[in-house]
């Protein structure tokens, strides 16, 4: 049994309908690196921490948060502390490993790039000679590029990715995976176009993190539920109602389970609905999904791109169903929004990659997520 | 008073907390869901962090304080964990001094497994050299072990942190997660609610609840028991003991320090003990709504000021027009105001009103007032605490000049506000009732009855007492209030009379009757209600007598016609009440309420000296006027009736048989029947397991009616 721990960190055995995409994950990395992408809280975290928890057979993983690093030596050095515990793993590598401490006394006084290359270098040799794989896994790498942007540069901030990139290629047998809560697009975007090479990230896999499966939603409901000792009348139901309540988004899930929990609330259906439609029209926005709109005018920084993102998700709140391009095309600017076609489908594009909206078999549009629908129709009062 | 007796008010964490078990109130159920969570946290690899949040004073350090005494007695999570508590004054403002803060602290509880020397060695370091070994010490400290973390004022310490500080402790935490943290803070704040931040949905947040009235009154009893203040303790379980903490709780809202500070004066009646304790504690006080005051920014402070000065809740309007302001721009900084908990706000119509938080905040507004001038708050305490009539003779025990000038000023707010204490109990009253909460409805409707003794209020309440709380036996006592204070009047005797009925005091009842057809010996309802008390006591001769006098009195009415059936068949007057009950459901064909049991209890006793025919015939009635569904309700109740004592079993058996014959021609008795055939048959054997034969709602009903316990 396992109680509602929104925002805590999980114990990997009760990560609850990850496998398969961890699966997919290991699956990929057999070929090339990874890029995942995620909205904030939705469990990406839990993913990596998995993955390090139980990997498979040839593998070994090190996870690291990298929203510290402000500039490339701490970035190296970080991989270079990495590095030496994999090797620390290794006891047939004990000699290598003393060996690539002694390093250690130079630290400071070494350049970023002979010390990432040399590390690297000393990975890919124990690799061959252990057998066993190190994958890399990076929490947070925008905040990383965006905070040495910001501390040494621009130009320092594409040469770590430039680096990376180029230590890839030359090392087919190397494995990152990057993960962010900001979109990496973002703090691209923020950094002159003309100073980036090619696009740095491309040779990488991405994938998405969606919310669970239904089912997996209503499993991780029943279990919490369980966890927390709420009984209702029939609980399958009760279950069912909170995963869709939380448009199967773990993060929130938990929320439910320990709203109920705290406020003594029998977990019935009616009561469950009840709970989330006080947290949408809450004043203090408890789920501060506020954010998917404070964050419009940041993330799309031309003011008329930020009035056709306003406009666009208003209309297509008012839509039960997904919309053509045509017809967005005519809603928008029948609302007055100066807008070509070509204009229309990049910003679209960017709400995609933003995790707005997403389109279906026929390319029509919609919301990404129910839950982001259905606040933002209570919040702009459509 | 040993220490391990005194309560500290401001710093909890240093009373003893056996002594703080015995004050807690309010929050059981929150406890034991922390321990369940650190408990999850040290026994798993799931980490949990919680934030409380609640105004200074609200019992956040005794909830921390007694889940580490819990948590210290349960010696297998104990061992489990190490605790590292980091009080509200600690000031830190780096990532590196949080580690060495909290290897400090944990060296000071556990010296052997954290020596200070060791720490005191590395200080010789760069700051990075010592932010490394110390990771590392505490990473290898708790390869095994959980830290629990409790950190006081959350937002100081990540204020003081900066972004920064909050990045690297995150990343921290996410590569090593070792620790679980119950954190608190006076509000949310945008370190962990803006999604920008590290710290974003990281804790699960926990709003404390602000005492409700009983919640004040259950810890202000605790507090007088452990001073073993029984006088005090008795006062507070009396209606005027509670009308008085909610003259504390209108001053003061739902903040627990208050309530310790002041549980020791709340039954003093001497004005100078009273009010000495009261301006102590505001002066307390004082200084820390100073400081609240001085995080807002200038408007949102403007705003608060002014409703500090206004008694009710204002509109964004009204207060846009005192500061010169626009609407919007304070609807603007009111929204967020009530963001972080400073205002409340409630809907009236379309218009929204604002009101402080907590009442207190005055305090910080009024030391602005000149110095002469009487102190608000203080004649608000004065109005609440005494009634109008009683501050002129208040005046004349006033010792002090100050003292008397706030007593002539609640003197004259007398005189153009309204009774503040009726004030306080109506809207506890209309409170109770939007929301549905009839406990708090009841013990604000018995203060109001005691507190302006008027016939209309006792009415009030004992009504509630009766038809909702059923509780008829303090209605009784209320409606005596009633008849002592509105004695000509026959309706509170009737009402009292009914309570008495549901009670099965008939004498009583009759009593209430015959006092009330001395004030008007024409109403046909006293007469009826008369004759059902004397029916009930098996006075039955007479109870006919006062039901043909009321159907004289009144014949359109149904119940004395049903009544007065019910009467003759009790005193074997079979024909007369065959007819009667004729006449009354040929008239009265929709009429549900006339009492079947009863009269085939009577009728039972008729078939039990060989009257057969008049059982067929009272039967037949019922057929023919469509009411055969009735007559198979009341057969089933009229098991109750029987009285086993005087009944053989073999009465008993052919009773049944008649029935099973008479309703094997009317389909709609075959369920009846069937219930009524297992009643009889538990009566005859007294054995539940006969009840078996039923399914679970039908042997539900049967036992209602037998007044017998089924699993």
């Amino acid at each position: 049994m396992v109680k509602a721990n929104p925002g805590g960190s999980l114990d990997p055995r009760f990560i609850v309908g990850r496998d398969e995409l961890i699966r997919q994950i290991w699956d990929v990395l057999e070929r090339q690196c990874v890029l995942l992408n995620a909205e904030r809280r939705i469990g990406k975290t839990s993913i990596v921490r998995k993955m390090a928890a139980c990997p498979p057979s040839g593998w070994l993983a090190v996870f690291q948060d990298l929203e510290k690093i402000h500039t490339p030596e701490e970035f190296s050095e970080a991989v270079y502390r990495q590095v030496q515990q994999y090797l620390s793993w290794l006891p047939k590598l004990k000699k290598a490993a003393e060996e690539h401490k002694t390093g250690e006394y130079g630290l400071n006084s070494r350049s970023w790039k002979p010390l990432l290359e040399d590390t690297i270098r000393q990975l890919m040799d124990a690799q061959k000679k252990s057998g066993k794989r190190l994958v890399m896994l990076w929490d947070e790498v925008p905040y990383m590029i965006n905070n040495i942007r910001k501390r040494s540069g621009e130009q320092q901030a594409v040469e770590v990715l430039d680096q990376l990139r180029s230590l890839r290629q030359e090392n087919p047998e190397l494995r990152m995976v990057f993960t962010g809560s900001v979109g990496l697009h973002h703090v691209l975007d923020s950094i002159q176009a003309a100073q980036i090479s090619a696009a740095p990230v491309n040779d990488m896999y991405a994938i998405e993190v969606t919310p669970l499966e239904s089912d997996a939603a209503k499993q991780l409901a029943r279990e919490l539920l369980l966890g927390e000792s709420l009984t209702s009348k029939d609980t399958d139901k009760s279950a069912a109602t909170i995963a869709l309540e939380a448009d199967y988004f773990p993060f929130f899930i938990h929320h439910i389970v320990a709203g109920l929990k705290l406020g003594g609330i029998a977990p019935e259906p009616d009561n469950i609905r009840s709970l989330v439609r006080r947290q949408l029209t809450d004043a203090n926005d408890p789920w501060e999904l506020g954010h998917f709109r404070k964050r419009i005018p940041v993330y799309y920084a031309q003011e008329q791109d930020a009035r056709l993102v306003t406009t666009i998700m208003d209309h297509l709140a008012g839509c039960p169903d997904f919309i053509s391009l045509n017809d967005l095309l005519s809603a928008v600017q029948m609302q007055g929004v100066t807008v070509n076609r070509d204009e229309l489908i990049r910003v679209l594009r960017l709400m995609e990659r933003d995790h707005y909206l997403r389109r279906n078999d026929d390319g029509h549009y919609q919301f990404r997520f129910e839950l982001i629908k259905r606040w933002w129709k209570l919040d702009r009062g459509l | 008073m040993s220490d391990e007796d005194y309560i500290w008010r401001f710093s909890p964490c240093r009373t003893d907390p056996e002594l703080l078990e015995t004050i807690f109130v309010q929050r059981e159920a929150l406890l034991v869901d922390l321990l369940e969570r650190v408990t999850e946290s040290a026994t798993t690899a799931s980490k949990h962090h919680v934030l409380l949040i609640g105004p200074r004073g609200f019992g956040k350090t005794h909830l921390i304080t007694l889940l580490n005494h819990r948590l210290s007695k349960h010696a297998a999570i104990s061992d489990r964990i190490r605790v590292a508590w980091l009080l509200e004054e600690e000031t830190i403002t780096s990532f590196v001094q949080l580690l060495k803060r909290i290897y400090e602290v944990l060296a000071q509880q556990y010296p052997t497994e954290f020596p200070l020397d060791w720490l005191h060695d590395l200080l010789a370091e760069s700051p990075t050299g010592i932010q490394r070994q110390l990771e590392g010490k505490l990473v290898e400290s708790f390869a095994s072990r959980t830290l629990l973390l409790c950190i006081e004022n959350l937002d100081f310490q990540f204020s003081g942190l900066g972004t920064n500080g909050q990045h690297d402790w995150r990343a921290f935490l996410q590569e090593h997660p070792f620790t679980t943290i119950i954190a608190s803070t006076q509000r949310l704040f945008v370190d962990v609610k803006s999604r920008e931040k590290p710290f974003f949905g990281f804790f699960s947040p926990v709003p404390l609840e602000p005492l409700s009235v009983s919640d004040a009154v259950e810890l202000m009893r605790r507090v007088a028991a452990n001073r073993k203040a029984t006088d005090l303790v008795a006062f507070l379980d009396s209606a005027e003991g509670r009308s008085r903490v909610r003259a504390l709780h209108h001053l003061a809202g739902g903040n627990h320090r208050i309530y310790v500070v002041l549980a020791g004066f709340i039954s003093r009646d001497s004005l100078n003990e009273l009010i000495g304790p009261f301006q102590k504690m505001a002066d307390e006080l004082t200084p820390y709504y100073q400081e609240r005051l001085r995080w807002l920014s200038p408007q949102q402070r403007q705003i608060v000021e002014h409703l500090c000065s206004q008694d009710q809740p204002c509109m964004p309007r009204q207060i846009a027009r005192q500061l010169l302001a626009t609407e919007s721009t304070i609807s603007s900084q009111l929204k967020k105001l009530l963001e972080i908990g400073y205002v409340l706000r409630s809907e009236a119509g379309r218009e929204s009103r604002y009101e402080l938080a907590e009442p207190l905040m005055r305090l910080a507004s009024e030391v602005k007032e000149p110095q002469r001038r009487p102190l608000k708050l203080l004649v608000n305490f004065l109005r609440v605490w005494y009634r109008p009539k009683a501050l002129p003779e208040l005046m004349h025990r006033a010792g002090t000049d100050s003292l008397r000038r706030h007593i002539a000023a609640a003197i004259e707010d007398a005189k153009i506000n309204p009774d503040q204490q009726i004030r306080i109990l109506i809207d506890a009253i209309e409170k109770a009732r939007a929301e549905g909460n009839f406990s708090e409805l009841l013990q604000a409707l018995e203060e109001k009855a005691h507190m302006t003794n008027t016939a209309q209020d006792w009415f009030h309440l004992a009504y509630v007492q009766s038809e909702i709380a059923k509780d008829h036996r303090s209605a009784v006592v209320s409606y005596d209030h009633v008849i002592k204070l509105d004695p000509g009047q026959t309706w509170p005797l009737i009402e009292k009379g009914y309570a008495l009925h549901q009670l099965k005091r008939y004498e009583e009842e009759l009593a209430c009757y015959e006092r009330a057809l001395i004030i008007d010996s024409d109403d046909a309802l006293l007469w009826n209600n008369k004759g059902s008390s004397l029916h009930e006591l098996r006075r039955y001769d007479e109870a006919v007598a006062c039901f043909v006098r009321a159907v004289e009195l009144d014949p359109r009415t149904h119940q004395q016609l049903f009544n007065l059936a019910g009467s003759l068949f009790a005193i074997g007057r079979y024909a007369e009440g065959l007819a009667q009950l004729r006449a009354a459901m040929a008239r009265f064909s929709h009429i549900k309420d006339l009492d079947e049991p009863s009269m085939i209890d009577s009728l039972r006793r008729a078939f039990s000296v060989g009257n057969e025919l008049v059982v067929r015939q009272f039967a037949d009635l019922f057929h023919e006027f469509n009411r055969i569904s009735r007559l198979g309700d009341g057969l089933v109740r009229s098991l109750a009736k029987i009285d086993l004592e005087n009944t053989t079993h073999d009465s008993l058996n052919r009773w049944l048989d008649f029935w099973e014959h008479w309703g094997s021609t009317h389909v709609e008795m075959e369920v009846p029947l069937r219930l009524f055939r297992t009643g009889i048959g538990y009566l005859i054997k007294q054995d539940r397991k006969m009840l078996l034969d039923l399914v679970l709602s039908e042997r539900q009903l049967v036992a209602q009616v037998l007044e017998i316990e089924v699993s």
